[in-house]
């Protein structure tokens, strides 16, 4: 797909979610006008995006249901539940119609089925109030005080042609914004045959546009090809904008061509006096600007690409720092170490600066849920309330783009087993109405996301029969309840009764604890039987990065995730002989089990005499992990190590150290979830 | 010089056409551009048509623009070329 289709895409996307938000927003309260004017903004916007590309299915569409909701608009007809449900079915028409567009591939003959009977739907709505419009459309027509006079002169820069946009689709398009009185081809700049290189755009445009745009809407046409046009816009009665124009362009007949061809008139133009303001001249003069918006659409792998190479020259800062420090041991030339240290610190803030960069708000994919949410709750017949919270906790984006389908599938799980039906509520003394609570909020490092419902709550025996059932436990086990509500975990283990099309069958919440430790991140669970559930899901804030504590065994680095550290004790000589074989140390009265790194990576003997316990801890469980020498706090990118090594034990990535070394980082979950596997 | 069969005026074919047209201008004082058949134009072609226009003009050359079609003709009235190619 080209930049222009991806940006395209997009936008699309955005303007079809404002646009759900809105109708969602009024299928919970009433309209109001702001989720109108949204709406009917994000239509129209589809409908000249898709013009300029020549999307004609999707202009069609849209049109119609521009010309609906224009009528809403100016208060001719009232927007109704029907409507609002109707126009929620034309928003999924239309991802349809842009990913067909996209994708180049026509509609199959359902969606287009359904595309003509939802067009006969809205033009039902339109026709009864065509009467009315009669009367109204003289009032469109004559001069209103909002109306302005645009002069827009375009030209274009070398590569547009290859763009492949259509320039008549931008004239078609201010066509709809109002009336074009004048549309003038500039020649001047074409040469003669033998001169001219086909390929690149030397014609341009003078357009004198009448309407009630703003400088804003306007330059948003040219949203597409902003980088490929040289536009001067201005109200055509700005006193000295035309001499503006002309001193601009810098082109001989301009001049001339817009007297002759009655833009503007020859006093517009004062005679030619070198005394002449340039200043003065510039300040009328206006050049297309980017969006006034303060915000910039960048492609996230750009963002991957600089956060790895800014990563790699932190790391060969490192190295340098390393080898400034060994070389200057006894000189100490402070110099040359402040230098070092000072180059560290830069290159470590402008990494978190484009770190910063990928970073979203969770609200925007919270948001989503909402008709997911709604559509599924009537779909069963429930009644429930969803509330947002902590929308504006920001995540690293792709963290929060693979979090989504394990969201979904628990929210789905909440409203269809969690929440009882209306009139169950109600015979237990609950509100009819049930809720599910959909929060975010950072805590100590990392982002904490919750779903909590006022259902009916796991239950805990049913739970641990089918776990007994299905051998994943031994009955004599000794499990917490947290234990026993973490089988809903394992794949085929589920108690539903009965299996809906929503959820039941077992298979999806296991791929949700997959996809979560994935993203290094846990999930646990409480419930009360009768009361609801509330599931808590703890995520890190970005995959990219891990502040970590370096320990060495045998010959090799590790990295344990500084999160996951409780604290360091060193094995003293003692502990290890009253040790002996077991396992385990006694840590101020608790017996902690331990995990020998050496045996279980194959490491070879340390050098060294001094053994080390790092206390690492996941959830409520504990393990001391046995290394050689620690060596101190690390912060790193991580780096895959690749699918060879994808089930490597206890090893979720690794890192270059600024010796050039690699240290492997542990994976802790997994290594606790081992010894804990080990024990049972 | 009579030039004829071309179906597309259009980014595709403007280089082609750029020293088709040249040598046309080389060997003959009167050109006359059949468009019959023509099925496509868009901004690229039209821009080499003005430039075709303007170079014949300049070497006192005639030109004449002959069988329009009505589809291609529109598209030259979208672009509000028309009179740059002396057909209004």
């Amino acid at each position: 797909m080209n930049e222009e289709l991806e940006i395209f895409l997009e936008d699309c996307d955005d303007q079809l979610q404002m646009m759900e938000n809105a109708l969602v927003s009024m299928e919970k309260a009433s309209a109001t006008e702001e989720d109108i004017g949204a709406i009917f903004r994000a239509v129209h916007t589809i409908k000249g995006s898709a013009g300029m590309f020549g999307f004609d299915e999707i202009v069609a569409f849209t049109h119609t249901g521009e010309n609906l909701f224009d009528k809403i608009r100016q208060g001719e007809i009232k927007i109704d539940k029907e409507m609002v449900a109707l126009f929620l079915l034309c928003k999924d028409h239309v991802e349809k119609l842009i990913q067909a567009a996209v994708d180049d591939e026509p509609l199959c003959d359902e969606d287009r089925e359904n595309g003509e009977k939802l067009t006969s739907a809205l033009n039902v709505y339109i026709h009864a109030t065509t009467l009315k419009k009669e009367e109204t459309l003289s009032l469109v027509n004559s001069v209103d005080e909002k109306t302005l006079s645009w002069h827009i002169s375009i030209r274009f820069k070398k590569d547009f042609f290859t763009t492949g946009m259509s320039i008549n689709a931008i004239f078609n398009f201010f066509e709809g914004m109002g009336k074009v009185l004048k549309n003038q081809a500039v020649t001047e700049n074409i040469p003669l045959l033998d001169a001219l290189d086909p390929m690149v755009p030397y014609i341009g445009f003078e357009l004198l546009f009448l309407g009630a745009s703003t400088r804003e809407e306007i330059i948003e046409v040219f949203e597409f090809i902003e980088d490929d046009v040289d536009l001067i816009l201005f109200l055509s009665d700005e006193e000295g904008a035309y001499e503006g124009l002309i001193q601009k362009r810098d082109e001989e007949t301009l001049q001339t061509l817009l007297i002759e061809t009655g833009f503007t008139t020859a006093d517009s133009f004062t005679p030619l006096d070198i005394s002449i303001d340039v200043e003065k001249i510039e300040e009328v003069t206006l050049l297309i600007k980017k969006k006034s918006s303060s915000s910039l659409r960048v492609d996230s792998n750009k963002i991957d690409k600089l956060i790895n190479y800014m990563s790699e020259i932190v790391i060969a800062n490192s190295k340098i720092l390393t080898l400034v420090s060994s070389e200057n041991e006894e000189e100490e030339n402070s110099e040359l170490h402040e230098a070092a240290h000072t180059m560290k610190e830069l290159l470590e803030h402008v990494r978190d600066g484009i770190m910063d960069i990928r970073m979203v708000q969770v609200g925007e994919s919270f948001n989503k849920f909402n008709r997911i949410v709604n559509d599924t709750a009537k779909k069963i017949g429930k009644d429930i309330e969803f509330v947002i919270s902590g929308g504006d906790t920001e995540l690293d984006k792709t963290v929060i783009e693979r979090i989504s389908d394990p969201l979904v599938h628990m929210l789905r799980n909440s409203i269809d087993h969690g929440i009882e039906l209306p009139q169950e509520r109600v015979a237990l003394g609950k509100s009819a109405q049930g809720r599910v609570d959909l929060r975010a909020y950072p805590d100590s490092g990392s982002i904490v996301i919750e779903i909590e419902d006022d259902g009916k709550g796991l239950d805990r025996d049913k739970i641990l029969e089918k776990a007994l059932a299905n051998g994943l436990v031994n009955k004599n086990a000794n499990l917490s309840d947290e234990d026993i509500y973490k089988f809903i975990f394992e794949a085929g283990l589920s108690t539903a009764e009965k299996v809906s099309d929503i959820s039941g069958r077992g298979v999806g919440m296991d791929v949700v604890r997959r996809n979560i430790e994935d993203l290094r991140g846990t999930i646990e669970i409480a419930s009360e039987l009768g009361k609801g559930s509330k599931i808590t899901i703890r995520l890190p804030l970005t995959l990219a990065i891990i502040d970590g504590f370096l320990v060495q065994v045998g010959e090799t680095k590790y990295i344990i995730p500084l999160e996951n550290i409780k604290e360091c004790i060193e094995l003293t000589q003692k502990e290890e002989q009253n040790m002996g074989d077991n396992e385990f140390i006694n840590l101020r009265g608790e017996m902690l089990p331990l995990l020998n790194v050496r045996e279980l990576l194959a490491e070879k003997e340390s050098l060294t005499k001094r053994k080390n316990i790092v206390i690492v801890y996941f959830g409520k469980k504990s393990v001391g992990l046995l290394v050689d020498e620690l060596l101190g706090e690390y912060q790193t990118v991580i780096k895959s190590l690749g699918d060879v090594f994808v089930n490597l034990v206890g090893v979720s990535g690794g890192s270059i150290l600024g010796s050039g070394e690699i240290a492997l980082i542990f994976d802790i979950p997994r290594l606790i979830e081992l010894k804990s596997r080990v024990e049972v | 010089m009579y030039l004829k069969d071309i179906q597309g005026i259009t980014i595709y074919e403007v280089q082609t056409l750029k020293v088709l047209f040249l040598d046309a201008i080389e060997e003959s004082k009167e050109i006359i551009l059949d468009m019959q058949g023509l099925e496509k134009i868009d901004i690229v072609g039209i821009q080499l048509l003005i430039s075709f226009v303007k170079t014949t003009k300049s070497k006192n050359i005639e030109l004449k623009l002959q069988n329009i079609p009505e589809n291609i003709y529109k598209q030259i009235e979208l672009s509000h070329c028309e009179n740059a190619l002396g057909l209004a």
